[in-house]
């Protein structure tokens, strides 16, 4: 057996000194508020979850509905000092939300890592793609200098960059957008975590190579076996991607099920407004897109009741007085905060009431159905 | 070349860099040289001055009503003794009868000295830096505005005046033209023409693309009248900050050349020409320089921290871009 | 290639232009003042020695003449003469070459200590400072820095001298002592002595501007997305700040440093006079002061080529150091 083999063999030793039973990711009741001069600003409120190994889970949501930060957040990228967090994120048993910045460092890279949203700035200007690649191999996989080449040499390859030799000399700037996208993945898969956070991978991409970051993403997930947290605020994007998705609305789940499921027979308001926000093919075209009214709520200081009462066109006097838990529906799996879930004849009655009122959420409704 | 496109906004904020940093000229580099840097964080965010500020001011305001009143008198302040016939004892220390900041090594007094002499320092500074913000200003702006042939000339008499070392600059026109409070002035003032010229061109280039600027002109707008209205007004906050500096840069400027044997003829007495008279007494009477030299200090702390403030206040890097 | 081959050029034209203007001030003096350059480098000399001055220097030749003749010989080596004698002697001096060739490595020396000094404080304070943004240490830090920035040279070394002066145990001179081997050889303990007093007076403001402009490069560059990438890779603390944020924000430090050295060499002049030192700008100063013309003339032609070329160095190496502006360059 040649030395490097060797070497390579001490970093996957780690992988098999974890149990291999027992869902990969446990978030439990997770809260993670940013300390303003206005006061606290929940961008987390008590999110719970489960990741199996392999499996894919979507986090759907507008801008500022906390998706983003509920990524960092689980992972422990957030700065310390302005923020407080409660609550559990057990990676394979350890409370990742307890973890010191010593313990985090062995996770990053190693067992977690992260593609992040903008792949112009989430480069390094003046380091070369290579050095970039070899700095998270060598730091956390005991090998040589020329074996972490060859194997950036072979990572930049599977993710699909030709001529990747003469890349690793290269600097971001010298890429494409996609290009440099598929530098991050290289980087972020390169020491085979088990874990992979994708926060809105392809928002800064050019439409024609979205799709192609999304394929890659998936072929690196099922090759690796890793499980993905994917971020995005577009459900079509998560549609055949996602084995099962969490909506997020103002820092909360309001509904998850796995994929399918929720496609078939979404419960809450907020998700059929999202799934009426997506462009369908197959309808007349100029059909017009329902852009959902109004705004997410304020964090600092949210409503009360149900946190979507404000634009929800099925709103009702119970919704704007008292918050609905996490409802199990019939189908498994699957829950939702809802008290008039859609698809129910409580919640056509609600619609009638509402449009014989006049409320404009609800009227809007009328040419849409 | 669209991949390089995501990085221009950089190139152009590391150009401004240099430009701004291109400001510390003068021989003391510090003031200026801080337009590169970005308002400290930290006070930024407050808009008011603050306590601080206030007493940057009313400093100020003190030095300026004394220089007013010395150059009124012809450096014969009422109230203290004529610093050129006065004579008491020499060497005196601080806080001795009738000399509250001693006496020089010719008896005079060095309170009288100091306080009179500000009316030719700030002259000094006042003039050259008003100077060379007129000149310098019009410079950059008609190099930034237009891009082609006039800027290029303009840029290189710019880029010529700056290949001087600004004290040297100074120090040869002093000797070979004269030593009068004009020409001191006048050496300065070329001196500071560059730096200026310089933040005017950096300034105007980032704010000739904005989409106003670009309406006035399909407006059928004519350049003088797009550059009076529309530049000047963006251009100038960024210059009146740096002019602050640029007057603390001066008032060192001046006392430099005068440790250097280029400062004000005899007749006058500035805060530099005291300082240098002192320099022989530095052992047995160091007071006599550091009383003048502490003055300066304090001076410059004030128009630096009123400079920050200013550069704060209209947030001037981020505006520039 | 081309931008390169642009830059030589552009610089070949700044040297003509600098040294034509060192030289035409001399023709200007003579017009605004009505003194001669005779009657300036030599006061005392017998009317035989001023006809002699007279042709030696070629004052009757047409001015561009006298320009083209003075750079030849500046391009060779050759300054001309520094005046010594008087009467029939007055056309008898020392060559300024060779005086400037003794003195300009004590300037030289002195603004290297000065940088090394200055760096070697305002590196690592500027990084943890910004590492440590708004904690007590920074802001106390601030304060300090911003005193220090509206501290002029002169008055550190003032300041620096009457503090030697009360305290003469400390054995740092308060002026500069002669000795045989002048320029002192760098880092014994004799050259250090000398030197300590006028390195730090130049370097005090230098510190602060350095200091200031890291920390505030270094805060925006930490909070730059790359940054995050590099924390999330697992990368320490300590390699995350050296290897990732400090790189692109030393390229402003690098270009300030080099637009400072015109300052530097303002700030050298007035130190070396407040020390005695015997550098160039000292010698500047002999020179204006004793209207050796000729002489500074030729110091301020030489003082002004040295920034011009050092300029140019600092804008070649940061295209070398900076990758995206490399390759705009090389593209544009």
């Amino acid at each position: 057996m040649s030395p490097r083999r060797r070497r390579s063999n001490i970093g996957t030793e780690r992988f098999e000194a974890a149990p291999l039973d027992g869902p990969l990711l446990e978030v439990k009741d997770l809260k993670t508020a940013f300390k303003t001069a206005r006061g606290l600003a929940r961008a987390v409120d008590g999110v719970t979850f489960s990741l199996e190994r392999g499996r894919t889970i979507g986090i759907v949501g507008e801008s500022g509905s906390g998706k983003s930060v509920l990524s960092r957040s689980i992972m422990g990228l957030l700065p310390r000092n302005n923020i407080v967090r409660s609550g559990q994120a057990l990676l394979e048993g350890h409370d990742l939300v307890t973890a010191s910045d010593e313990q985090l460092r062995a996770l990053w890279g190693a067992q977690m890592a992260m593609v992040f949203q903008d792949p112009m700035t989430s480069l390094n200007p003046v380091m070369k793609i290579g050095n970039q690649i070899t700095e998270v191999l060598r730091q956390h996989l005991d090998i040589t200098k020329d074996y972490s080449r060859e194997l950036a040499l072979a990572l930049l390859q599977s993710v699909g960059i030709p001529e990747a030799e003469r890349r690793l000399n290269e600097y971001p700037h010298q890429m494409s957008g996609g290009m440099r996208q598929r530098v991050v993945i290289a980087i972020a898969i390169a020491c085979g975590p088990k874990l992979l956070f994708a926060d809105e991978p392809t928002t800064a991409l050019d439409v024609t190579v979205q799709a192609q970051i999304l394929d890659l993403l998936q072929e690196q997930q099922r090759e690796r076996f890793m499980a993905m947290i994917l971020v995005t605020h577009d459900l079509g994007v998560v549609a055949t991607r996602a084995d099962d998705i969490a909506v997020m609305y103002a820092g909360r789940v309001v509904e998850t099920a796995p994929t399918r499921t929720l496609f078939r027979a979404m419960s809450h308001p907020y998700t059929e407004a999202l799934m009426r926000s997506i462009p369908k093919l197959a309808a007349p075209s100029h059909t017009r897109l329902t852009a959902i009214g109004g705004r997410p709520p304020d964090i600092i200081n949210p409503p009360t009741g149900c946190q979507f009462s404000p634009r929800c066109p099925y709103v009702q006097d119970k919704c704007r007085a008292e918050e609905p838990p996490l409802i199990d529906s019939a189908e498994p799996h699957h829950a939702y905060r809802c008290w008039f879930p859609v698809g129910t004849p409580e919640n056509r009655a609600a619609l009638e009431s509402n449009q014989r009122a006049g409320v404009a959420s609800a009227v809007a409704m009328m040419g849409a159905n | 070349m669209p991949e390089q496109s995501p990085d221009g906004g950089q190139d152009v904020a590391t150009a401004l860099a240099r430009d701004e940093a291109a400001s510390p000229a003068f021989p003391n580099p510090a003031a200026l040289a801080m337009a590169a840097v970005e308002a400290d964080p930290g006070r930024s965010k407050k808009k008011s001055i603050g306590f601080g500020g206030w007493l940057c001011i009313a400093w100020l305001v003190l030095l300026l009503v004394v220089a007013i009143a010395g150059a009124a008198t012809g450096q014969k302040i009422p109230g203290f003794p004529d610093p050129k016939n006065d004579v008491g004892n020499f060497k005196e220390g601080l806080f001795s009868s009738g000399h509250i900041l001693g006496t020089d090594s010719n008896g005079q007094d060095v309170a009288s000295l100091v306080v009179n002499g500000a009316s030719a320092s700030l002259e000094i500074g006042f003039f050259s830096v008003l100077i060379g913000f007129a000149v310098g200003g019009l410079f950059g702006i008609l190099a930034g505005y237009f891009k082609g042939r006039i800027g290029a000339v303009l840029g290189s008499t710019t880029d010529i005046l700056l290949a001087f070392p600004p004290l040297v600059l100074a120090i040869s026109i002093v000797t070979f033209l004269g030593n009068s409070v004009v020409w001191v002035t006048v050496a300065l003032a070329i001196v500071s023409v560059p730096v200026l010229a310089r933040i005017a061109r950096a300034a105007t280039l980032s704010w000739a693309e904005r989409e106003f600027v670009t309406a006035a002109r399909a407006q059928g707008a004519k350049h003088g009248r797009v550059m009076l209205k529309e530049l000047v007004p963006n251009v100038l906050p960024a210059m009146l900050s740096i002019a602050l500096l640029g007057i603390a840069v001066v008032i060192v400027a001046e006392a430099g050349l005068a440790i250097v044997g280029a400062g004000v003829n005899s007749d006058t007495i500035t805060w530099g020409s005291v300082i240098n008279s002192g320099r022989q007494d530095i052992t047995d009477a160091p007071h006599i320089v550091l009383v003048p030299s502490i003055i300066i200090f304090i001076t410059v702390m004030a128009l630096n921290y009123l400079g920050d403030a200013l550069r704060a206040k209209f947030d001037v890097r981020e505006s520039a871009l | 290639m081309r931008t390169a081959f642009f830059k030589i050029v552009r610089l070949v034209i700044v040297v003509f232009i600098v040294t034509f203007l060192s030289f035409s001030m001399l023709k200007l003096q003579e017009a605004a003042t009505g003194s001669t350059i005779i009657d300036k480098v030599a006061p005392f000399g017998s009317p035989a020695a001023k006809a002699k001055l007279r042709q030696q220097l070629h004052l009757n030749d047409p001015f561009f003449m006298q320009y083209g003749r003075w750079l030849g010989n500046a391009a060779s080596g050759d300054f001309g003469l520094k005046y010594t004698g008087t009467g029939d002697n007055a056309s008898i001096g020392t060559r300024v070459s060779k005086i400037v060739g003794k003195e300009l490595p004590v300037s030289i020396e002195l603004m290297i200590y000065a940088q090394l000094l200055a760096l070697i404080i305002a590196l690592p304070l500027g990084i943890f400072t910004a590492y440590k943004n708004g904690s007590i240490f920074d802001r106390v830090t601030n304060i300090v820095m911003f005193a220090m920035l509206a501290m002029p040279a002169f008055l550190a070394a003032l300041a620096l001298q009457i503090w030697a002066a009360k305290n003469p145990n400390a054995g740092l001179p308060t002026q500069y002592i002669g000795v045989a081997d002048f320029p002192l050889t760098p880092f014994t303990r004799e050259n250090l002595t000398q030197m300590l007093l006028p390195t730090i007076s130049l370097a005090v403001a230098q510190i602060a501007v350095y200091m200031r402009l890291l920390r505030s490069d270094m805060i925006a560059t930490l909070q730059e997305d790359f940054i995050t990438t590099a924390k999330a890779k697992g990368i320490p603390p300590r390699r995350v700040l050296l290897r990732h944020a400090f790189r692109p924000s030393s390229l402003t430090l690098l270009t300030v440093a080099g637009l400072n050295v015109g300052a530097l060499i303002g700030g050298a002049i007035i130190v070396e006079q407040i020390f005695n030192l015997p550098g160039i700008g000292y010698e500047l100063v002999r020179s204006i002061l004793g209207s050796q013309v000729i002489e500074t003339q030729a110091i301020i032609a030489i003082i002004a080529v040295i920034y011009v070329l050092v300029n140019f160095l600092v804008d070649i190496l940061y295209t070398v150091l900076d990758p995206r502006i490399r390759h705009a360059r090389a593209i544009a």
